[in-house]
C-alpha cells in the first residue's frame, strides 16, 4: 500500500467511533514541552496550558445550546433492528453516501455486510457483475473484486506450476528408466552411452527445476500477468433476475434497477455498546409496531442470543459467554482498539490498531474466564496458535475474572428499578467494573534458537 | 482497499505465506525447526568411496520446502533415497568406531539400594574422564561423581560411559558388575513416566549444549530488582498522575481538574465533556479493569505443586561461573496428566520463581516435545488510538524541526521518533 | 432470517452458487443444495468407512445393484438428476452438487447428527454424498465452510 493511498485512508477513517465531538481538534493543541528540572519550561507550559483551558470553557459555554441539541437530538439516533433469530440489522440505502450504515462503518468500524467481506459493498460489486453499470475504474474495485482476480490469477498460475511439474516427471521417469536398464546391460559402449545420456537428462532436470523456480513466485507471476474481472456477459442466473426491478416510469436506459439485498449485521456486543456506552443506536424488534428497546431489555436479549433458550435475569450467574465477551470488547473499544469478530481465525476477537482497510489485525483475542477451572488443553491452543502464528499474529488469551454470583445479581437488580438514566449508567459501569481482565500471551521458545 | 487479512490468512491456507515477517529472535516457522539434516555426501567426498547410480550433482539434499505432495508413479524418488542410503552406510562401514580406550569411563549402579523408598539413586564413576562432567552430576569428597538417573542414561546413550549393575553397594569391585545394556538402563534408571518425561526433557535440551541441572531449591530472587522498581520520589509520582498517565492533552487534563467537581454541580455537562474530544470521550469509557500478569505482587497465589520447577538451565556459554543465575527455569507438563496453566497459575509461579522472564514451559505431548513462554502483554493497557496520535503528533514534530535543519538528518530523527517505549 | 436463510442468501449471492434449494428432511432437518460456480476442492479419493462402499463410495450392496447403475450412469454423462423426494421438493444431484449444513456458532454438533445427515441424504438421493459443507453462521453474519467428507480425506495441492 502506497504511503499516499494510506494517508487518504486515514483521512476517511479518521474517526475511532461514530461520536460527533463537539470540538474535533485534539491534534491541533501543540502543548510544549515540559523538563521536569527546567523552571522557565514550567511556566510556559503553565501558561498555555491555563490559554487551552480557557478556550475550552468558551467553546463549552458557547456551545452549550448547540450541542446539547445535537446530542440529545434522538433522530441523530441509529436505528437497529433485531429478528426473531436474534440478528441486529442496520439498513443499507442505496445512493446515501452518509447513510446510517456507511456511517457506522467508516467510524469504528461497526458491522459487517452480510453479503461482503466486511465493508458493505454488495450493491456497487452486483451492479457491475450484472452489468447494470460498466463504466468504473480499477480504484473502484473492492476487496472482494481484487481477491476474485487474484484467484483467477493464481488458477493461472497453478495451470503454469503444473505443466512444469509435468515436464519434471518425464524427465525423473527416463532417469530411472535408464538406471534399471544399467542393471541389465554390460557392454562398456553401451553403458558409457548411458552414462551419457543420463549425464544430459540429469542437465536437463537442473535447468527445468531452475526455470520453475523463477515462476514459483506468485507475486512477480502477478505483476507479468493481468486476469479481467467479469469477462462474461451472457444471459443472467434466474437468481439475479430475480433481483432487478424494472421502473417503468423511467427511461429506458436506467430502467433496470437493483434491489437492496444486503444490510449491515452488528454483532450482539457491537449494539450493545452503541447503546450503552455511545448512546448512539436505538433498538426495535423487527416485528412491526414493537417499542424501543430499553437498555435493560437489549442486555437481556444479547445474553440470549448466545443460547436457544431465554434464561430470566434472575437466574443469570454473571459468567454468560454474552457478559465475558462484552467486558472484553468494552474493555478495548473503550482503549482505542478497533474490535470485530474472530471467527475466521477460530478465536474470539481480532483487534485493529486502525481497522481492517488501513492495516493488519495485530491481535488475536481468545476470551476464557477465570474460574479457577482448567485451561485450554495443549492440542487445542497449540492449534490456535499455529494459524494465528502463520498469519503473523499475536494470540492473546483474554482472561476474565467475574463477580460473585451475588454481587451480579444485587447490582442486576438496581439497574432493573432505576429509572434516572444518569444513575443507571453508573451502574452499569460499576457492574462492568467487576469484570478483571488480565491478558497472557504464550510464546513458543525453541531451543535451537535461543542458545545464545 | 483490499482487506489485507484475508489475504493474509488465504496465503496461509495455501501454504504460500510470503509476507516479511517481523520475528522475534527464538520464534521460527515451525517447518523450519528440525535440525539440519545430516549430509552423509561430505563425509563421503572426504573418504573417496564410490557409490554407483546417480552422479554426485544430484546428492544436493533438496531445500526444505520443496517437499512433493505425494509419491511420484516413477521411481526415481526412491532411487535418491536408495542413493543416500549408500553414502550412509558406505560412511559409516568405512570408518573406524568405538571408544578410545584413554576416554573410557564406566559407572557403577546398585542393584539393591532402590529399596529406599523416596530416596534419590545416583550412579557412581569412580573416574571421571572429560569435560562432560564439568556440567554433570554431584562431585564427592574422593573425587567420584554421583550422577543422577537421567545424567547416567543420557550419557550410556551416547556411549561415553559403561555402565554396570553391581549387586552389593560396600563392593563396588569390577569383578562382580554386570555390564548394563541400553535396555538393562532404561528399565533400571526409570521408574515412573514422570521419570521418561523428565530424561526426554533433559536429553533433548543436553543435545543442544545448555547445561541442565536439577532445579533443586529456590533461587533467592536478585534484591536489586525489587528495589529498582520500588519507591518513586513523591514528586514523580506527582509527575505521572498529572502529565503521564494517560496522555498528556489538555483535554485529558481538563476531564481530571475540572471536570470531577464541575460534573457533581453539572450532571448534564457530564455528556457534554466527554464529547469535548476524544481522550475526554475515552476517558468516560472507562470501566473494566485490568491487568497483566506480571502484577503479582500483592496476589494471594494458589497452588503450583503441579507445575514444579525441574530444572536451571543455562545456554552453553554461560556456564563458566559458579553461582550465574540459570538463564531458563523449566517446568514440565504432560499433556495426558496436566493442562496448560492458567492465569492464576503463572501468577503464582512467577511470585515464586527466581525471575518470570526465564520461566519456560516443556509440554510433553504423546512424544513431542515443545517448549513454551508465558509472557506478559500490555495490549489493552494503553489507549490505541491515543498513542497513535501521539506518535503522529512526534512525528510531526520531528519533522518539523528536521525540516528546519534543511533536511539533513531528517530520516535519521523520524526513526527515531517511531522507537518502541 | 433463520440460519437456513442466512446461509442460503450468502450462498446465492455472496459465493454466487447457482440453483440453491433448502431441503426439509423428515425430520425435520433442514440443508441446503446447490451448485458452486465452478468445482470447489475436486472431491478426493476417500477412504471411507463404511463396509457397505468401496474406496468411490459405491454400493456393492447387490440387492440395490440396478438402482446404483442408474445413478451412476447418470453422473458420468454429467446429466442433472433429480430425485423426487417425500416432500415433493425436487433434490438436484450431480456430482457437481453441493450440500450445505447450516450451523450457528454456539451449536455443538456430534458426530451422530454429521452421520444422521449423511443417512438423510443418502435415503432421499439413494446414494451416500461423499462429502457435505458446514455452513458455521457467526454473530456478525460471517459465515465460514467447512467440508466433512465420509471418511479419510486425501488432502488439497496447493
Amino acid at each position: 500500500m502506497s504511503k499516499f493511498n494510506k494517508k487518504r485512508l486515514l483521512s476517511i477513517y479518521k474517526n475511532p467511533l461514530p461520536i460527533d465531538l463537539i470540538y474535533d481538534n485534539d491534534i491541533t493543541f501543540v502543548i510544549p514541552q515540559v523538563v521536569a528540572h527546567n523552571p522557565v519550561s514550567w511556566i510556559f507550559f503553565a501558561s498555555s496550558y491555563l490559554k487551552n483551558c480557557l478556550e475550552i470553557s468558551g467553546q463549552l459555554i458557547n456551545n452549550t445550546g448547540k450541542v446539547h441539541q445535537s446530542i440529545d437530538n434522538s433522530s441523530q439516533k441509529i436505528v437497529v433492528k433485531v429478528s426473531d433469530h436474534d440478528v441486529f440489522k442496520v439498513e443499507i440505502e442505496i445512493g446515501t453516501p452518509e447513510s446510517d450504515a456507511i456511517k457506522l462503518w467508516k467510524n469504528g468500524f461497526f458491522g459487517k455486510g452480510i453479503l461482503s467481506r466486511s465493508e458493505p459493498t454488495w450493491y456497487e460489486r452486483t451492479e457491475r457483475r450484472l452489468h447494470l453499470k460498466d463504466q468504473y475504474s480499477e480504484k473502484d474495485l473492492t476487496s472482494e473484486e481484487i481477491t476474485a482476480l487474484r484467484r483467477n490469477e493464481r488458477k493461472k498460475f497453478k495451470q503454469l506450476r503444473e505443466s512444469y511439474e509435468n515436464q519434471q516427471l518425464e524427465l525423473e521417469r527416463q532417469i530411472s528408466a535408464i538406471i534399471d536398464r544399467q542393471k541389465i546391460v554390460s557392454t562398456k559402449k553401451e553403458m558409457l552411452e548411458m552414462e551419457n545420456d543420463l549425464k544430459r537428462i540429469q542437465r536437463e532436470l537442473e535447468d527445468l527445476k531452475l526455470l520453475s523456480q523463477q515462476n514459483q513466485d506468485f507475486r512477480a507471476f502477478q505483476s507479468s500477468h493481468k486476469v479481467k474481472l467479469y469477462e462474461y456477459a451472457g444471459p443472467l442466473r434466474p437468481d439475479d433476475n430475480a433481483l432487478i426491478i424494472n421502473d417503468p416510469t423511467i427511461s429506458d436506459k436506467d430502467k433496470r434497477k437493483l434491489m437492496q439485498l444486503e444490510y449491515l449485521q452488528l454483532m450482539p456486543v457491537e449494539a450493545f455498546f452503541l447503546q450503552l456506552a455511545l448512546d448512539k443506536v436505538k433498538v426495535f424488534p423487527e416485528t412491526t409496531g414493537s417499542n424501543e428497546l430499553s437498555t435493560l431489555e437489549l442486555f437481556q436479549r444479547c445474553v440470549d442470543s448466545y443460547y436457544s433458550s431465554t434464561t430470566p435475569m434472575s437466574r443469570l450467574a454473571g459468567n454468560e459467554k454474552f457478559l465475558l465477551d462484552y467486558a472484553v470488547y468494552h474493555h478495548y473499544r473503550s482503549h482505542g482498539w478497533c474490535v470485530r469478530s474472530g471467527v475466521k481465525f477460530g478465536v474470539d476477537f481480532l483487534l485493529y490498531e486502525k481497522g481492517p482497510p488501513i492495516s493488519h489485525a495485530q491481535y488475536c483475542l481468545h476470551v476464557v474466564e477465570n474460574s479457577g477451572k482448567n485451561m485450554e488443553d495443549f492440542v487445542e491452543y497449540s492449534s490456535l496458535n499455529r494459524v494465528i502464528g502463520g498469519v503473523r499474529k499475536t494470540l492473546v488469551f483474554v482472561c476474565v475474572d467475574v463477580p460473585s454470583v451475588s454481587t451480579f445479581q444485587k447490582i442486576m437488580e438496581k439497574i432493573a428499578i432505576e429509572k434516572d438514566i444518569t444513575e443507571q449508567q453508573k451502574l452499569w459501569k460499576k457492574l462492568l467494573n467487576q469484570y478483571n481482565i488480565t491478558e497472557m500471551v504464550y510464546r513458543r521458545w525453541v531451543p535451537s534458537r535461543n542458545r545464545d | 482497499m483490499i482487506d489485507e487479512d484475508d489475504l493474509l490468512l488465504e496465503e496461509f491456507t495455501q501454504g504460500k505465506s510470503s509476507i516479511p515477517s517481523e520475528k522475534n529472535p527464538g520464534e521460527e516457522d515451525e517447518d523450519q525447526l528440525d535440525d539440519e539434516i545430516q549430509d552423509w555426501g561430505s563425509f563421503l567426498k572426504a573418504s573417496n568411496i564410490q557409490i554407483s547410480g546417480l552422479t554426485p550433482q544430484s546428492h544436493i539434499v533438496p531445500k526444505r520446502g520443496d517437499k512433493g505432495f505425494e509419491p511420484t508413479a516413477n521411481n526415481y524418488d526412491n532411487l535418491l533415497l536408495q542413493n543416500k542410503r549408500d553414502i550412509m552406510y558406505a560412511t559409516i562401514g568405512n570408518s573406524s568406531r568405538g571408544h578410545h580406550h584413554k576416554n573410557h569411563v564406566e559407572a557403577f549402579w546398585s542393584a539393591d539400594a532402590s529399596s529406599n523408598e523416596g530416596e534419590e539413586q545416583y550412579a557412581v564413576v569412580p573416574k571421571p574422564k572429560g569435560s562432560a562432567f564439568n556440567s554433570m552430576g554431584i562431585p564427592s569428597s574422593q573425587r567420584h561423581i554421583f550422577l543422577n538417573f537421567e545424567e547416567i542414561l543420557y550419557l550410556v546413550e551416547r556411549g561415553s560411559v559403561d555402565c554396570y549393575l553391581i549387586g552389593n553397594t560396600k563392593d563396588a569391585s569390577e569383578q562382580k558388575a554386570l555390564p548394563m545394556n541400553l535396555q538393562m538402563c532404561y528399565s533400571a534408571f526409570l521408574k515412573s513416566s514422570e521419570d521418561y518425561d523428565m530424561f526426554y526433557v533433559y536429553s533433548y535440551l543436553k543435545r543442544y549444549g545448555y547445561v541442565v541441572r536439577r532445579a533443586t531449591e529456590d533461587i533467592k530472587r536478585p534484591p536489586t530488582v525489587n528495589n529498582k522498581k520500588r519507591g518513586p520520589g513523591l514528586s514523580t509520582t506527582f509527575w505521572n498522575i498529572m502529565f503521564k498517565k494517560p496522555l498528556l492533552t489538555v483535554g485529558s487534563i481538563f476531564y481530571k481538574l475540572l471536570g470531577a467537581p464541575l460534573l457533581a454541580v453539572l450532571p448534564k455537562l457530564r455528556v457534554l465533556l466527554s464529547r469535548y474530544s476524544w481522550s475526554t470521550l475515552y476517558e468516560s469509557l472507562y470501566a473494566t479493569s485490568y491487568g497483566t500478569v506480571l502484577d503479582y505482587e500483592n496476589f494471594k497465589a494458589v497452588d503450583t505443586s503441579k507445575f514444579k520447577i525441574v530444572y536451571n538451565l543455562w545456554k552453553p556459554n554461560n556456564h563458566q561461573k559458579a553461582n550465574t543465575p540459570p538463564d531458563f527455569q523449566v517446568i514440565i507438563v504432560n499433556t495426558n496428566l496436566t493442562s496448560l496453566p492458567t492465569v492464576d497459575e503463572i501468577k503464582s509461579i512467577f511470585k515464586k520463581c527466581y525471575d518470570h522472564d526465564r520461566i519456560l514451559i516443556a509440554i510433553l505431548d504423546n512424544g513431542m516435545l515443545n517448549f513454551i513462554k508465558p509472557t506478559s502483554s500490555n495490549v489493552g493497557g494503553k489507549n490505541a488510538y491515543l498513542e497513535g496520535i501521539k506518535k503522529q503528533l512526534k512525528r510531526k514534530r520531528n519533522n518539523n524541526k528536521s525540516n528546519s535543519n534543511r533536511g539533513g538528518r531528517s530520516n535519521k530523527g523520524s526513526r527515531g521518533g517511531k522507537g518502541r517505549k | 432470517m433463520s440460519l437456513v436463510d442466512q446461509v442460503k442468501t450468502n450462498l446465492t449471492y455472496y459465493n454466487l452458487w447457482n440453483e440453491t434449494k433448502v431441503i426439509e428432511f423428515k425430520d425435520g432437518s433442514k440443508i441446503i443444495a446447490g451448485v458452486p460456480p465452478e468445482p470447489v476442492h475436486p472431491i478426493p479419493s476417500i477412504i471411507t468407512m463404511d463396509p457397505n462402499q468401496d474406496l468411490e463410495g459405491n454400493h456393492v450392496d447387490n440387492n440395490n445393484n440396478n438402482n446404483n447403475n442408474n445413478n451412476n450412469n447418470a453422473i458420468n454423462n454429467n446429466n442433472e438428476m433429480e430425485v423426487e423426494q417425500s416432500s415433493g421438493v425436487q433434490i438436484p444431484q450431480s456430482p457437481k452438487v453441493e450440500y450445505v449444513y447450516p450451523v450457528g456458532l454456539n451449536e455443538k454438533i456430534s458426530l451422530k447428527q454429521v452421520s444422521q445427515i449423511f443417512e438423510n441424504l443418502q435415503i432421499a438421493l439413494n446414494q451416500r454424498p461423499k462429502r457435505i459443507t458446514l455452513g458455521v453462521v457467526a454473530n456478525d453474519g460471517t459465515i465460514v465452510y467447512y467440508f466433512v467428507h465420509d471418511g479419510l480425506a486425501k488432502p488439497k495441492k496447493n
